[in-house]
């Protein structure tokens, strides 16, 4: 699978004012194939908007190369911009513009229609606010008029810098769709967030960063997986003869609130299932031990030095 | 390149502060007229008589004394270099004569210059405070193609929003004077009102491109407004009284010779420095390619976070 994104070693630092450096991103290495959603995950100050703004040429690394669809950045950038729609944390729009007005300067420069600028207002549900101007509109709706002009290109890579603040649950929901049909339709969404449960619905795979560092990545499910550890939860009526009848087929199995733990890869689900039904035990749930993304996240990007 | 253009115009068209501009200055000229030809009044022919009289004594009496002693050429009549001592309109009754409408266009100059200023820094430092500039370089990631759009585009727009400004002006001044004032006229008061329409608008986008520039270079509409007045009504004048001569690479000084259209010597010790209109535009010139390059540099090189 081709990579849209590629960055190899990639360094910023920012000089302080009373002398001494930052480093917001220290040596990332990352790869985004082509397709589907991809999630940037880190906490405040891990670096995500610096990688993205290194991406996009409006921060110069201090070192490593970057690339984008097959150009260099920055100097392939404007070989490729035609190709990339984008958003920088909060949507910077013309406040005092209407929504349309603001639509209308960005699709001057690529000389992109009215008919387009429509359909992409249709697609964010803005329609109706268009001609509204922008400073009264609620973050939400500001959102999703930067999602509209990322979309005016009709782009092949979308870069979203946490295109689910501000928005209500409908919104969220509304973005999630959103963004997962921008994915099935063959494009590559790199979305940033710490909305991890977004991310997990959303996302085919991630990659979290934490202090400026690569620290995992992957599909979402291995990602989950490698760190949850393998084991099946299950559930059935009377848990202390389930108990005894995997125990006694040489199953470790242990109690887990009111159900058992059963220390086998998910692939071996059928052996629990078939074991306990011998036995006239039948499993009400059956399910892999899956740690969520936010407690991997928690896990993987914990300060060493900060309180456990 | 057209296509940014045309986007820069568009956001330019869009701009309240342009709009808001433009109508308060309307509104400002509009009492302006009203004002003067209150004030003014339309002649009486006795006026007008007594006027023509007072002007034919004083050339007859420039030829009686052989033009004052000047020394013509053999054969030069005397009653044509007598007459072109004297202008008719001197001679013309109090109040508004379409041969001062050029003045009155100059009078406004200051206030073109300083639209141009409000308009080019705010061009630039608004984009930075609303973080547009973020939005616009993932569009156009070349940011000295975008910048040199936008302050063609400031430039030209200034220049334009001031000459329709001072047409106004000019317009609303010679109905009035149509209509309250003095009509005769003894010089090209139309060519001399329109260029000085053309030179103040031309200046006016000048200084519009170097407040863009200067607003560019430190990321703010305030910050820029507030250096250039520094630099102009602090520095400059500090230059000025230290070092006279210095006046002629100075910016104010050269804005004022450019938009009158005259000479000024400027005198230092046993030096005298002569300023020309050309030298003006030219030095104008000078101060909007260096500050805009420098600010094309310095936008290349500094991260936009």
């Amino acid at each position: 699978m081709a990579a849209v994104i590629e960055i190899q070693g990639l360094r910023k630092e920012y000089r302080r004012l009373r002398g001494g450096r930052t480093v917001a991103v220290d040596g990332l290495d990352l790869e985004v194939p082509e397709g589907g959603v991809f999630g940037f995950l880190g906490p405040n100050g891990a670096g995500k908007t610096t990688t993205i703004r290194c991406l996009l040429g409006l921060v110069a690394p201090s070192a490593g190369a970057l690339g984008m669809m097959g150009e260099a950045i920055p100097t392939g950038l404007p070989r490729v911009a035609r190709r990339i729609g984008a958003i920088v944390e909060t949507p910077a729009l013309f406040p005092r513009f209407t929504g349309r007005r603001n639509l209308e300067i960005l699709a001057r420069i690529d000389g992109i229609g009215r008919s387009t600028i429509d359909a992409v207002l249709e697609r964010v549900s803005l329609t109706g606010r268009a001609g509204d101007l922008v400073k009264t509109y609620s973050l939400g709706m500001k959102q999703r008029l930067g999602i509209a002009a990322a979309l005016l290109k009709d782009p092949a890579l979308l870069i979203l810098d946490e295109p689910a603040n501000g928005l209500d649950p409908a919104g969220i929901v509304e973005v999630r769709e959103l963004l997962r049909q921008l994915g099935a339709e063959g494009r590559t969404v790199f979305i940033s967030s710490h909305i991890l449960s977004e991310i997990q619905q959303t996302a085919d795979r991630v990659a979290i960063l934490a202090r400026g560092r690569l620290v995992t990545s992957g599909p979402v499910h291995e990602v989950l997986a490698a760190r949850g550890g393998q084991g099946l939860i299950v559930r059935l009526a009377d848990p202390d003869a389930g108990l005894a009848a995997l125990s006694e087929a040489g199953i470790v199995t242990a109690r887990h609130g009111d159900g058992l733990r059963v220390d086998l890869p998910a692939a071996e689900a059928e052996r629990v299932s078939r074991t306990l039904a011998a036995r006239d035990l039948f499993v009400t749930e059956l399910r892999p031990d899956e740690a969520d993304l936010e407690t991997v996240f928690l896990e993987l990007t914990r300060d060493p030095e900060g309180p456990s | 390149m057209i296509r940014l253009l045309a986007a820069e115009w568009l956001g330019f068209r869009s701009r309240k502060i342009v709009r808001w501009l433009m109508v308060l200055t309307v509104i400002g000229i509009a009492l302006v007229g009203v004002i003067a030809g209150s004030v003014s009044h339309k002649s009486s022919p006795a006026d007008l008589t007594r006027a023509e009289q007072a002007y034919e004594t004083d050339v007859a009496e420039c030829i009686r004394q052989d033009g004052f002693g000047a020394e013509l050429p053999p054969g030069a009549p005397v009653e044509d270099y007598c007459r072109s001592l004297f202008s008719e309109s001197d001679y013309a009754p109090d109040g508004l004569k379409l041969d001062d409408l050029d003045e009155i266009v100059l009078g406004a100059a200051f206030i073109v210059v300083l639209i141009g200023l409000v308009i080019g820094a705010s061009m630039v430092g608004a984009a930075w405070q609303s973080g547009t500039v973020t939005t616009i370089l993932t569009w156009e990631p070349r940011r000295v193609r975008w910048f040199f759009a936008r302050v063609a585009v400031v430039g030209l727009g200034a220049t334009l929003v001031g000459a329709a400004l001072l047409t106004i002006l000019a317009f609303a001044i010679g109905l009035a004077t149509a209509l309250r004032g003095t009509t005769a006229t003894s010089t090209p008061w139309l060519a001399d009102t329109t260029l000085a329409i053309a030179r103040i608008a031309l200046v006016g986008g000048g200084v519009a491109m170097i407040g863009a520039a200067v607003a560019m270079i430190g990321r703010h509409t305030a910050a820029a407004l507030g250096a250039v007045f520094v630099y102009m009504a602090v520095l400059e004048s500090i230059v000025r009284g230290l070092r006279p001569g210095l006046g002629r690479f100075l910016l104010g000084d050269n804005i004022g010779v450019a938009v009158t259209a005259t000479r000024t010597s400027l005198f230092q010790g046993e030096s005298m420095f002569v300023l020309t209109p050309q030298h003006g535009a030219l030095v104008i010139a000078v101060y909007v390619l260096v500050l805009v390059g420098a600010a094309m540099v310095l936008l290349r090189a500094r991260d936009v976070n």
